[in-house]
């Protein structure tokens, strides 16, 4: 069986088609593009190594906010529950 | 590298220290200090430079201390005239290089010590020069060009603390906030690692075009931390390091 390269996971809206989209992508492909943009490291040991749903509820959570922030009609439809606590001041 | 007497009224006793020996090396200032500091700069502001470009000894004092403790001052110190002496130690408070530090030593009031640590702690100078080998000038231009970027990291995080504690606000609404004192806001951590080639960088100065491009790119990461924090509050701590080490490294030209 072929060793197949590490993939990257997308996710976008598209506002036409009103369609979140998603795909995999060859990661050698964005490695320059991931080292440019804000990359926050989510590590497993912060997670005890167990990806549960609620694991998989925040990054989706977070997927989604970062897209309404530039696609504000996304924004209404986002109904996932979320800290209401305003973040620290340090 | 002590502090000098600039001039003694019947009041008290004015003091100058360069911001390092004040500060203890350190970087931020307690609020005692900041006020003691802003009083200074009052006075030094509302004083004519060339009425004390008169007072000899005074002038005297000042050549010494900006010789001693401003290495690249020496030929003013030596040669300039009195008033160029007196307008620089001017720019030099309003710039907060210098302190101008009432004390009132005469009255027999309550004498605060300026610099109670000084040389109990290794400066910030120390650690660059120590830890990261950069030359006396390098930390010099870094350790300005780092007291701006923490004050400037500072007030937009005070910003984008009000902005998110409030997301239904609209911008200038958050802005009108900001006038908030940030007496109680942690300090920036040093982190000596993320430093690199300070010594090269330490000399890019940015044209204020480009610093607001760095402010706008530092919003608009904290704008993503905030997607951050409302998932996952334990992502927040590191998504807004990562925004505070791009926003210095964008403002040392990287």
């Amino acid at each position: 069986m072929n060793k197949r390269p590490p993939r990257c996971v997308l996710i976008s809206y598209d506002e036409d088609e009103q369609a979140i989209q998603t795909c995999a992508i060859d990661r050698s492909l964005v490695d320059k593009l991931m080292q440019a943009a804000l990359t926050v490291p989510w590590p497993l040991e912060n997670q005890n190594f167990i990806l549960d749903d609620e694991f998989a509820r925040q990054i989706g959570g977070v997927a989604l906010l970062l897209l309404a922030q530039t696609q504000p009609k996304l924004a209404p439809y986002i109904n996932v529950t979320r800290n209401s606590e305003p973040p620290p001041k340090d | 590298m002590g502090g000098a007497e600039l001039k003694t009224d019947s009041l008290q006793r004015w003091m100058i220290y360069s911001k390092d020996t004040y500060g203890s090396g350190r970087i931020f200032l307690t609020t005692d200090q900041k006020k003691a500091v802003a009083e200074g700069k009052k006075f030094s502001q509302g004083a004519y430079a060339d009425v004390w470009a008169k007072d000899t000894a005074l002038v005297q004092r000042v050549r010494s201390f900006l010789g001693v403790n401003f290495y690249w001052h020496q030929r003013l110190a030596k040669s300039g005239t009195d008033l160029e002496v007196m307008q620089t130690l001017q720019a030099m408070i309003r710039g907060e290089s210098v302190v101008l530090i009432a004390e009132q030593s005469r009255t027999g009031g309550v004498r605060s010590d300026p610099a109670p640590k000084f040389k109990k702690l290794p400066s910030f100078r120390e650690e660059l020069m120590t830890n990261l080998g950069m030359s006396y000038d390098a930390a010099t231009a870094y350790m300005i060009r780092y007291n701006e970027i923490v004050e400037k990291v500072h007030a937009m995080e005070a910003r984008c603390a009000n902005r998110a504690a409030s997301p239904s606000d609209d911008a200038a609404t958050g802005r009108a906030k900001t006038a908030t004192p940030l007496g109680d806001v942690q300090p920036f951590q040093y982190t000596p690692d993320t430093i690199g080639d300070a010594e090269q960088e330490a000399g890019v100065f940015l044209t204020p075009a480009e610093e607001m491009e760095c402010e706008a790119q530092y919003e608009g990461a904290m704008g993503q931390c905030s997607a951050y924090w409302a998932m996952s509050s334990s992502s927040w701590g590191m998504c807004k390091e990562r925004a505070m080490q791009r926003y210095a490294q964008c403002l040392r030209g990287m």
